[in-house]
């Protein structure tokens, strides 16, 4: 089964160390990681190719909605993969600054226009909905698409069995509202920090 | 019918007795007769006995009133004074006229110059002096105080704050640090959590964030760039950065997408593992990288001028000899000719027990004229 959660684990944990959790330290499920099985979009495949294994399940958190994120949201040709992925897709909308009433720079309206007095133009910034943009804003629920720079972290992960309710309740709170994992020290690696770890920072955009 | 009356004896009158009651016996009164058949005790002869147990009953003499007892037969006290009376030593008794003092019901004074000589009163062991009158301190302010510099004394008065035992608050976008005084000081090694959230998906510019990474054998996709508008005839290149973890002795790989179309596929192959975007050694060694890769226009029969340049190197855990570096990229498929609206990594590990992260894409197109 495919189960899909809302934004990267708030703990720090990124997928080795969610895989470690689930599987050696509270044994809440058993990961599917056999390498001939691949989890798309279209269903469930042997590893490069198109021969279909069975069907796809999936479950997706209810906090995935509330942002706007339905199953929609993964475009054709979509891969999960298997095991445990921790995504992130990042989207930063283009603006334009243009003379107010067209779609034209101040270059571009002088050269339509003609010599014109400033103080006679008003300028405005405008979201530029180029066919990149309006491809990935289709992908959300109706009015939902931020406008404006951000990143959207996903974190799935694939088991070979349905995953009981006390199970997938504590996996979804490791992830989305940042719960601290138990035996937390099994997570240290002195000699590798980010073995089970991941380093946050902050989040900048060109 | 005779009556015989025998006639009633005469009583004689008794003469009333001589002898009459006097009503004083006081001591120097006048001679009192008594009534007959007193009996007047004698005085005793005997001297009274110093001490002794008192007869009860009666005795056939009296004392003078004015008798006294021998004083000489008295017994004399047993109290003794003991030499000892340090805190837990043995019980000592105390000599006859001693005097135990009682404690002290006033309340010791903060300062001053003691009292010499005897006291009615007791200090109590426990007893502790008021602090409030205490000399102010004549501490005066260094001039340095700073990191690392010679210790600094404080002026009179000075106020030095304890350490907050409050955690600070954990970082929040927009959040602006309180002026002015506080009665708390933070360590110098304080730090802030991060930013607690009750989860979602979005990160929104000024907030944390964090890398992409899989445990996946299968290809899957990491990390995209979405919201692209790279027309057919504009080059464009990315560069990104890549690593894995120790786990297993096993490669990672590092995939492209264009749009929908899988152009480089990330595959298991530890013979090719350099000819990708990014691959990770084939061995149980953590390591970490980047690499560019570059595209010229996609236009009919140039649709594979996509290559990459990457380097890894060993990041500390494990053993595993130097960089290694890989130039092209292995083509799994055409670029597409359609507008690139989205550049995406691919991902797979040779062994789920290591984890390939990937972070750091920005995408760059290029003018052409």
């Amino acid at each position: 089964m495919l189960f899909i959660f809302a934004g990267a684990p708030r703990n720090g944990l990124h997928a080795g160390g969610l895989q470690l959790a689930i599987e050696s330290v509270e044994i809440l499920g058993e990961l599917e990681h056999d390498p001939a099985v691949q989890y798309r979009k279209e269903g469930v495949f042997a590893a490069s190719t198109d021969e279909e294994l069975y069907p796809l399940e999936v479950v997706m958190s209810p906090m995935l909605e509330r942002d706007g994120i339905t199953w929609d949201w993964f475009p054709e040709n979509w891969s999960f993969g298997n095991g445990v992925t921790v995504h992130k897709t990042s989207a930063s909308p283009d603006f334009k600054t243009v003379v107010h009433g067209t779609e034209l720079n101040l270059e571009e309206f002088l050269a339509e226009n003609g010599t014109t007095r400033l103080a006679e133009l008003e300028l405005e910034r405008m979201h530029i909905k180029h066919e990149g943009w309006e491809e990935y804003e289709a992908r959300w629920l109706p009015g939902m698409c931020p406008q404006e720079s951000h990143m959207v972290h996903l974190t799935w992960l694939t088991t070979t069995h349905k995953l009981p309710g006390f199970a997938y309740e504590r996996i979804r709170s490791l992830i989305e509202d940042g719960a601290e994992p138990e035996q937390a020290e099994r997570y240290i690696c002195p000699g590798e920090p980010g073995r089970y770890l991941s380093t946050p920072r902050p989040l900048t955009f060109a | 019918m005779p009556i015989h009356v025998t006639p009633i004896p005469r009583i004689t009158d008794l003469a009333a007795p001589d002898f009459t009651l006097g009503t004083s016996n006081v001591a120097g009164s006048a001679v009192t007769a008594v009534s007959s058949n007193s009996t007047l005790l004698a005085f005793d002869t005997t001297l009274p006995a110093a001490n002794g147990t008192a007869a009860v009953g009666t005795a056939t003499v009296a004392p003078r009133r004015d008798h006294v007892h021998e004083g000489t037969a008295l017994a004399a006290p047993s109290l003794t004074l003991g030499t000892s009376n340090s805190a837990g030593g043995a019980a000592t008794a105390f000599a006859t006229n001693s005097t135990i003092l009682a404690f002290d019901t006033t309340l010791p004074a903060a300062n001053g110059t003691p009292a010499v000589g005897t006291a009615t009163v007791a200090p109590r062991r426990d007893h502790v002096h008021a602090g409030a009158a205490l000399a102010a301190p004549s501490l005066t302010l260094g001039t340095s105080n700073s990191a690392g510099g010679a210790a600094t004394a404080f002026a009179t008065n000075s106020t030095i704050l304890a350490f907050d035992a409050t955690l600070p608050d954990a970082i929040t976008f927009g959040q602006s640090g309180a002026v002015g005084s506080a009665t708390v000081a933070s360590r110098r090694d304080h730090a802030h959590a991060m930013e607690a959230s009750a989860g979602g998906a979005l990160t929104y510019q000024g907030g944390n964030t964090t890398e992409a990474t899989s445990t996946s054998t299968t290809a899957v996709d990491l990390l995209a760039s979405s919201t692209l508008n790279i027309t057919a005839a504009i080059p464009f290149n990315f560069i990104s950065s890549s690593r894995k973890t120790t786990g297993a002795v096993d490669i990672t790989c590092v995939g492209l997408k264009l749009n929908s179309t899988v152009v480089g596929e990330a595959l298991d192959d530890a013979a090719h593992n350099s000819k990708y975007v990014w691959g990770g050694r084939n061995d149980n060694v953590a390591g970490d990288g980047g690499s560019m890769v570059w595209s010229g226009a996609r236009i009919a029969n140039y649709l594979q001028s996509v290559y990459s340049d990457g380097v890894e190197s060993p990041s500390g855990a494990g053993t595993g000899g130097g960089p290694i570096s890989g130039t092209r990229l292995n083509l799994t498929a055409n670029s597409p000719t359609a507008t690139i609206t989205s550049v995406v990594l691919r991902s797979i590990v040779g062994n789920a027990a290591i984890t390939q992260g990937s972070d750091e894409l920005h995408v760059y197109s290029t003018a052409v004229s």
